[in-house]
This record gives structure tokens, C-alpha cells and sequence, in this order.
């Protein structure tokens, strides 16, 4: 008796070719659309929706197709006193949108429209004795605030505003014996939680923590037949895990470890033809979140018709390189 | 017009709330259109069904209600603040019944909690109802934390002494950030093994525990391979149970059903990796790592063993064999030097060693390495003495023999040979990939 293994079949008529300029109106259309239910539904994330849709226009160089003074406005207007953003007008503040807010403003270059000094006490405010990351002033921890803390702060040229020893110290003590990183202590890896940690390390210039074999070989194991990868054993292939088992391999120089040829055709079977846009898996309902990591995922595969895209901060390298911001990675 | 019939809608599911406190599920009733003169809200047996059609109408509505708490209109104007506790409970129940990722819906019922408008248990009992439609929702596990830490909080200051771990720990617990640091060497465990604290009462309301344990059971059987629902119980034996060693026996022993039955499941069996690194700290002594930590290794090889066998092609448990291979190999190593305690948890005083199984470890738990043990060591001297370099050590070579690297390439040659499965044989060249890379790190070329 044996199981089927969980993975997908691309169908044959599945796209094949990136349709850019359809993911360019797809994006430009979803912004636009703000009376349904949907878009209420979804305004508890707005600001990271604001920086996938925003970030994947730029990554396609339709950037200028969006309105820029109102999207700067209204991240202005999303800063409580307390020098955080909440994900929309009258949400409350959170680490998790002080970064898509310092991501959006940074793409349009406007880091002056908000209180930068107030975001960076904001952010130093949060860190706790032991290292760790409040998300926000109620407490909860996560591995993933660790991530957006200096990931902020590194775009804010601040990283100093933090005890980055304690940081790591405690990043690090989230690494489990199969070289991956949980959420806590002790927590079960898991490939979003990996870029989160890989990603805080090669932002503070530690890489030399990981196990890059050992990490490597996790990470090359969530490639299914199909092509696609998962985020933990015996999940489903997913465009957004795609993205993050392929940044954090390309951080620690074991991209090559994977078959690239077969992601391609992975993530490409997941475009809508009709409408634009990426889903989870081919077939899927498209949504402006897939639709980033997948445009990112390609560019990390090396699509030329795409901007190259950072595999730490999902970011084009020409804005990184505007800001002067470098981040070394491991070489293979 | 919509906005009046939201708000009778809003009503109704208030009214349905009093009538029926003991609303244990929601789910959602598949209607496209309002098809009859009837409420949309209706409860049968305490399971509350809302029809889809009027989601659209009291989701906005409710979520205006919200913001309007934080002091903005649904066009993000700024407008004066009214409170009403009774309003802003069936609001932010609307929306996360609906949408239970909303953190500032949360935030809003914490405040209540903080303003007594609302007891920390009636709103676990509410975060439970949302978990059973949204079950991997990480924003209620995380209201769940704060509201146990409030709980634990209470009950710690209330009572008259401080708990033995409430001393020792760096930060005061539960409150500040002590939650991240509560790895394996962060809370000394309560009741370790080898001191005389063996009978120590739980640090925790037993009830408390057991409806929380429950909840994620719940949650887990709802969503496969749940990260949020394991992570939270794991959080919840550490920081309410305080690892207490009864509880991770007993969570060891209740899972173990539940794994056989959810064989894909490796957020399950990653929980069970949690229990027993923390049960290693317990062992305080090599004589105790070696006669009541290791049989419960060899359990776990052997459960594996047979659903590896029984179930072939599942990633997962290859996957958790990987993990009680590398915690044999150091405990082995631990219990080969003498003189190192397990050092998580080293006292270096009050070590006992007890031949038999630990009093309170449930027969079930050694089944199969009880016998093959025993019998094992009838062949063999137990406890000879094993020379390693110069230093002289105990270990029982009934042990040593059990898991080795070689008898695992053997399995895997084993497996790679006669399995007609071509996964379950990718999935064993992937372990033996591992295994040989273990060596390749330890610098080893004995193979």
C-alpha cells in the first residue's frame, strides 16, 4: 500500500511564457477596485497588499502606472504617534506593516513623507532583554519581527538603533538540528520562518552562522516532482514557498542545488491566462500576493524580461543600489 | 437600508449568543442570495450557522464599527471616540468570526479584558468558537497566548510563595519577553528528575491546561500539518505547564495514538521532537539518561519502524527518524563521558537512578523497547564498562548496538532493495543522503 505523494499535475495546456503586461494590469486593476466586500475583507494586511502590488509593478517596470502621491499619502497617513504603522487608516500599529511602509516608501523614495526617528524608536522599542521582537506592544514574539526589525532598520540605515548581538543570539537559538529555524525556540522549521531567519542574518552580515549544507539539502527536498516547493514535508507545492525556499538558497549559495528548469515551468503554470495575476498552485484563484512571489521567483531564475529582484528584502536591486544598501551573501 | 438590516443581522447573532452560551462551532451556511423572511443566524445543538449572503453586509458594518473604536470613519476620517463595551464585544465578534486575522479586533478585546468588561476565560471560550472555522488562525493563537499569560500572571501573584521556577527564572516569566527564551535551557523544569520536588503539584490549573490542550487537538484535526496550533501547544507546555515532567509524559503518551492515525502530519511528530527535548532535561544523571530516556528513544524507533513499514511513501516520519537519530547519537555520547551530566539541566546533587521505568512513564510508552531491551541485555552484561580513549564509562552495550549509523544505512540499503514504492525509496535515499553527510560533518570515515 502506498500513498500518493502530495504534489500537483501541470496540465498541458498550462501557460508556458510570462504574460507581463497581463500581471501589470491585473495589479493596476486590483488597487483601483475599493468598494467589495474583498477588499474590506483584506483591509487588516493593506499595506503589505500595497507593497506585493506595488513591488511586483516595479520588478515589471510599470511602477509610474500608479499613483504615487496618493499611495505616499496614505502610508503617511497610517503612522500613530507612537511612530508605527497600522495596516490601514484606524488599524493599529504593528511591526509587520513598519516594514511594507518602509518597503513602499523607499520604492517611490519618500522616506520623508513620515517621522523616520519616531519608526526607529518604534522598532528599538520593541526588542526585549533576551533579543527577541514584540510584533507590537501586546507581546507576542516571533522570529519573523526579528526579520522585520532590522530589515527596516537597514533600509533606514539604523541598524545600530539595536542590540544586534542579542538578536542574533536570540535568532539563532530558534536553528534546529536539521539546520532550518522555527518561530520560537524549538518550533518546527519552516520555509517562511527560514527566510525570516536566513534573511535576518544576511542582513546583519552573519550568514556564517548557518549551516549552509545541511540548511541547503532541507531546502532542496521541498522540490516535488512537479516542480514546485513546498514549505515543509508532505505539504502541497505553493508559488509564495517557491519564493522562499529560493531566496534563502540563494542567500546561503545553493540555488543551483534545485532543478531550476522545473520551478520555471511550476510557477509559470500558475499564472492566470485570462486574468493576470499568480495563484498558490496551477488552476488556483490569483491573488496579488502569489503574483509577487511568483514575478520575484522567475527574476531569481533569471527571467530576463524582469528586474532583478534582492532575495533578502524582495526588493529590485536598482532601488537597493540607489540607497547605496549592499548585503553580501554566501557564495557557492 | 443595508446599514439597518446589518445591524438587525449584528442583533440576531447577539441575541443567538445569549440564548445559546454554550456555542461550540460556527460555520458557514452556502447561500448566495437571501432566499426566505428568516434570519440568517441560526444554532442547532449549539453549532451557530451564519448564511454567506449576509456576510457582505455585517462584515463592513461591523468592521466600520471598529475603526470607529480607533477613532477613524470607514473613509479613515478622524472622528470623536464613543466606547460602549457591549457594542465594541459584538463588533469585534462580527468581524472575527468573519475575519479572524483582524489584529486590531483583538487588541480591542484585550482592552476590554483590561477594563474588566470582559473575563479572560469567557474570551478563550470565544477564540476557541473562531478557531473551529478558522483554524489556522495565528492571530487568535496569539490572543489565546495573552489571555494565558494574564491568567498564569494572576494566579502567580496571588498566590504565597513563589514557584520555585518563578525564582529562577532571568525574567519574571511570563511577562516580559521570557516567552521567546523558553527553550530547552530557559525554564528550569519544575519537577526534575533526581530531586526531591518528584511529586510536585502542576504550576497551573489543571483545567485550565487540559481545555487548552483540547483546543489544539481540535485545531490540529481541523487543518493538517496546523504550524500554529502545535506551535501553541508546545508554547503552552512551557509556559503553563512549566514542562512539568507529568505533562510530557502524558502529552508523549496521548499523542502517540493521534500520529499513528495522522501519519502525514509533521507538525505533530515535530511536537513530539519538543516533548522529548524536553524531557531529556529531566534526566539529570548519564545512569538516568541511559535507563529512562533511552528506552523512550527506542520506543520511538520502533513506532517508527512500524509505520514506516506499514506506511510507505510518508516524508514525514522518515523525516522524524532523523530527529531521534541524532538525539540517540548525543546521548549516547553524553552517557559514554562520564562525568557530563545532562548539561541543560545540571545540578550535580540529588541524582537518583532507578532501574526500573519511571513510576509515572505509562506502560504503553516503553511497549516494544521493554521487551527487546530486556532481552537484549540478558545477552549482554548490563552496564559493562565501555573504554573510550582513556576515560572509563558505562554504557550499555545493548544500546550501543541498537541504533548505528550502520544499522541505519542498513535499513535504508534495505528499504532501496526490496520496496517497490519509488517514493518510500527516494525518501530512504534522502535519509541515507543524511546520515552519510552526518559522518562527512563529524569527520568520521568509519563507514
Amino acid at each position: 500500500m502506498s500513498a500518493p505523494v502530495k504534489d500537483v499535475t501541470i496540465p498541458e495546456d498550462a501557460p508556458s511564457d510570462l504574460l507581463l503586461n497581463k500581471h501589470a494590469d491585473f495589479i493596476a486593476l486590483y488597487g483601483a477596485k475599493k468598494d467589495d466586500y474583498e477588499y474590506c475583507m483584506t483591509e487588516y494586511l493593506r499595506l503589505s497588499g500595497m507593497y506585493w502590488g506595488l513591488t511586483t509593478m516595479d520588478l515589471l517596470g510599470q511602477l509610474e502606472r500608479m499613483d504615487r502621491q496618493q499611495v505616499v499619502e496614505f502610508v503617511a497617513a497610517c503612522q500613530h504617534d507612537c511612530g508605527g504603522f497600522g495596516a490601514s487608516l484606524g488599524h493599529d500599529p504593528h511591526l509587520l506593516y513598519a516594514l511594507s511602509a518602509v518597503q513602499i516608501l523607499t520604492l517611490y523614495d519618500a522616506l520623508d513623507a513620515v517621522n523616520v526617528d519616531k519608526l526607529v524608536e518604534f522598532v528599538s522599542n520593541l526588542q526585549q532583554p533576551d533579543g527577541s521582537f514584540f510584533g507590537d506592544k501586546w507581546g507576542e514574539v516571533d522570529t519573523r519581527f526579528s526579520f522585520c526589525a532590522v530589515a527596516c532598520l537597514k533600509l533606514l540605515d539604523k541598524l545600530s538603533a539595536i542590540d544586534l548581538e542579542k538578536a542574533t543570539k536570540f535568532v539563532l537559538s530558534c536553528m534546529n538540528f536539521d539546520g532550518g529555524f522555527g518561530c520560537r525556540p524549538g518550533s518546527e522549521s519552516h520555509s517562511g520562518q527560514i527566510y525570516c531567519c536566513v534573511g535576518f542574518l544576511a542582513v546583519t552580515g552573519q550568514l556564517h552562522h548557518v549551516n549552509a549544507d545541511l540548511l541547503g539539502w532541507w531546502l532542496c527536498e521541498r522540490q516535488l516532482p512537479s516542480g514546485g516547493l513546498n514549505g515543509r514535508p508532505e505539504k502541497l507545492p505553493d508559488v509564495c514557498y517557491s519564493w522562499w525556499v529560493l531566496a534563502s538558497l540563494k542567500m546561503i549559495g545553493r540555488l543551483h542545488w534545485i532543478d531550476k528548469d522545473k520551478l520555471r515551468t511550476f510557477i509559470l503554470a500558475c499564472q492566470d491566462e485570462e486574468t493576470g495575476g499568480f495563484a498558490d498552485r496551477p488552476g488556483d484563484m490569483v491573488d496579488p500576493f502569489h503574483t509577487l512571489f511568483g514575478i520575484a521567483g522567475l527574476s531569481l531564475l533569471g527571467a530576463a524580461e524582469v528586474k532583478t529582484v534582492n532575495p533578502v528584502l524582495c526588493m529590485p536591486e536598482d532601488t537597493l543600489r540607489r540607497i547605496n544598501l549592499h548585503i553580501e551573501l554566501l557564495s557557492s | 437600508m443595508a446599514q439597518e438590516l446589518a445591524h438587525r443581522i449584528l442583533s440576531d447573532l447577539s441575541t443567538a449568543f445569549q440564548r445559546h452560551p454554550n456555542i461550540d462551532e460556527v460555520g458557514f451556511i452556502p447561500c448566495p442570495t437571501c432566499q426566505h423572511n428568516r434570519s440568517p443566524v441560526v444554532v442547532e445543538n449549539n453549532k451557530l450557522g451564519i448564511e454567506t449572503w449576509c456576510l457582505e453586509l455585517i462584515f463592513p458594518y461591523a468592521h466600520d464599527k471598529v475603526l470607529r473604536a480607533r477613532g477613524r470613519d470607514d473613509n479613515g476620517r478622524k472622528i470623536k471616540v464613543s466606547r460602549s463595551a457591549r457594542s465594541l464585544l459584538e463588533a469585534t465578534r462580527a468581524v472575527l468570526l468573519v475575519q479572524a486575522d483582524c489584529l486590531t479586533a483583538w487588541n480591542i478585546r484585550k482592552e476590554l479584558v483590561e477594563a474588566e468588561d470582559l473575563k479572560c476565560i469567557q474570551d478563550l471560550k470565544f477564540a476557541a468558537l473562531v478557531l473551529t472555522k478558522h483554524p489556522k488562525s495565528s492571530e487568535t493563537f496569539a490572543h489565546r497566548r495573552w489571555l494565558l499569560k494574564q491568567i498564569v500572571q494572576k494566579t502567580t501573584s496571588t498566590s504565597l510563595q513563589p514557584s520555585p521556577v518563578s525564582q529562577a527564572s532571568h525574567t519574571n516569566g511570563l511577562v516580559a519577553g521570557d516567552q521567546a527564551s523558553g527553550g530547552a535551557a530557559a525554564v528550569p523544569p519544575l519537577n526534575a528528575r533526581g530531586t526531591k520536588s518528584g511529586g510536585a503539584e502542576l504550576p497551573c490549573d489543571e483545567k485550565l491546561l487540559e481545555t487548552e490542550l483540547a483546543v489544539c487537538q481540535s485545531s490540529a484535526e481541523r487543518y493538517p500539518s496546523n504550524y500554529y496550533a502545535w506551535t501553541h501547544r508546545a508554547w503552552v507546555v512551557e509556559q503553563v505547564a512549566r514542562c512539568h515532567y507529568k505533562i510530557l509524559i502524558k502529552e508523549l503518551s496521548d499523542t502517540r495514538h493521534w500520529i499513528s492515525r495522522h501519519i502525514s502530519d509533521h507538525s505533530g511528530l515535530q511536537y513530539r521532537q519538543f516533548l522529548i527535548t524536553q524531557l531529556a532535561t529531566h534526566f539529570r544523571s548519564a545512569d538516568a539518561l541511559q535507563d529512562e530516556f533511552l528506552p523512550l528513544l527506542t520506543a520511538e524507533f520502533e513506532l517508527l519502524t512500524d509505520l514506516i513499514t506499514a506506511f510507505p511513501g510518508h516524508e514525514a516520519l522518515w523525516y522524524h527518524r532523523r530527529y531521534v537519530f541524532q538525539q540517540w547519537e548525543s546521548v549516547l555520547s553524553m552517557c559514554k563521558c562520564p562525568k557530563s551530566d545532562n548539561s541543560a539541566s545540571s545540578t550535580g546533587k540529588n541524582q537518583t537512578h532507578l532501574q526500573q521505568g519511571h513510576p509515572e512513564v505509562p506502560a504503553e510508552l516503553y511497549a516494544h523497547s521493554a521487551s527487546s531491551f530486556s532481552r537484549d541485555c540478558k545477552d549482554s552484561k548490563l552496564h559493562a564498562t565501555v573504554v573510550q580513549g582513556n576515560k572509563k564509562a558505562k554504557v550499555d552495550p545493548a544500546y550501543t548496538e541498537h541504533h548505528t549509523l550502520q544499522s541505519e544505512l542498513e535499513l535504508c540499503r534495505n528499504v532501496m532493495a526490496t520496496c517497490r514504492d519509488g517514493w518510500q525509496v527516494r525518501l530512504a535515499g534522502s535519509y541515507q543522503h543524511w546520515l552519510q553527510q552526518r559522518i562527512l560533518g563529524q569527520d568520521n570515515t568509519s563507514l
